[in-house]
């Protein structure tokens, strides 16, 4: 019964890696008015660990999904990459914490969080790479208005999804 | 557990606020320390002011009175008595590097700060 419910926990992380990684490849074909603002609808895959596997399965799935999509689009090691698995690795950890804790937040909280601290961190990463603390007073505004309506949109879709799981499949309840 | 949290919630609008509160938080951290205007009459420096405070600077210069005025993070020239008016006419003045210069009178009015790139290319 173990093996299997590890084998069970294997298969759905795999999975979740891989839908997060082919949402994260796919994005790049979105066309959008400024080059860095993004759906970020991958994190639908690090919500969707997090609630149904466990608060530290969003990790896993953040760092894959970022190297496999990476590796999909060719620009593994690039300033990008480097920004695109902090924000993913800070967003996930975020949003495990705040699941882990309990906090008083439904799913829409957790992802809009997650996605403040996705665009939040991918700026301090930005900052760091070409040491212009100036570019913070115009990147600020555009990066966390945005984060709170791809949150919500996030949110939505992986909650939508979540309700789609079989009972049995969520860990912890 | 789990179903608990599948709706929106009022604690949700913590995360929105404090999105909200980020995104606003530079007009207000980083107005401080930011651009000074400086103005220089014959080598000398006649005033430095901040860029953000409304004042009006008068004074002598080379060929007679001058005024200079800051509002609204604009610096012009409005008076002068040179005889092209050519600081008066470059009107309002508010990047960094940017300046006005009266050359009869020997008036330099410039902002000091953090300059913006024109481009980046890689």
């Amino acid at each position: 019964m173990q093996s299997q419910d590890r084998n069970k926990r294997v298969a759905v992380l795999a999975i979740l890696i891989a839908l997060g990684a082919v949402l994260w490849a796919l994005e790049e074909f979105i066309p959008r008015p400024i080059p860095w603002l993004k759906p970020g609808l991958a994190n639908i895959a690090t919500v969707i660990a997090i609630v149904v596997l466990g608060p530290w399965d969003g990790l896993p799935v953040a760092i894959g999904r970022v190297i496999l999509g990476a590796l999909i689009l060719g620009r593994i090691g690039s300033a990008a990459f480097l920004m695109s698995i902090s924000g993913a690795v800070v967003s996930a950890a975020v949003m495990g914490v705040l699941w882990r804790i309990k906090a008083p937040l439904s799913i829409y909280g957790i992802s809009v969080s997650g996605a403040l601290a996705h665009g939040l961190s991918q700026l301090g990463v930005a900052v760091l790479l070409v040491y212009t603390p100036f570019v913070l007073r115009f990147f600020l505004p555009l990066v966390s208005l945005p984060a709170i309506a791809t949150g919500l949109l996030v949110g939505l879709l992986s909650v939508a999804l979540i309700k789609r799981f079989p009972g049995n499949f969520i860990y912890g309840n | 557990m789990v179903s608990k949290r599948l709706k929106l919630r009022v604690w949700d609008g913590i995360p929105i606020a404090i999105g909200i509160i980020i995104a606003w938080a530079p007009l207000f951290l980083l107005t401080g320390d930011g651009e000074k205007v400086g103005i220089v009459c014959a080598g000398e420096i006649i005033a430095e002011t901040p860029l953000s405070r409304d004042t009006t600077i008068a004074f002598e210069s080379c060929v007679g009175p001058i005024r200079i005025e800051v509002s609204d993070g604009y610096v012009s020239v409005v008076e002068a008595s040179c005889p092209h008016k050519i600081c008066v006419k470059t009107g309002k003045i508010s990047r960094p590097g940017s300046a006005i210069i009266c050359a009869p009178g020997r008036v330099a009015v410039f902002i000091e700060g953090e300059t913006e790139n024109d481009a980046i290319t890689r």
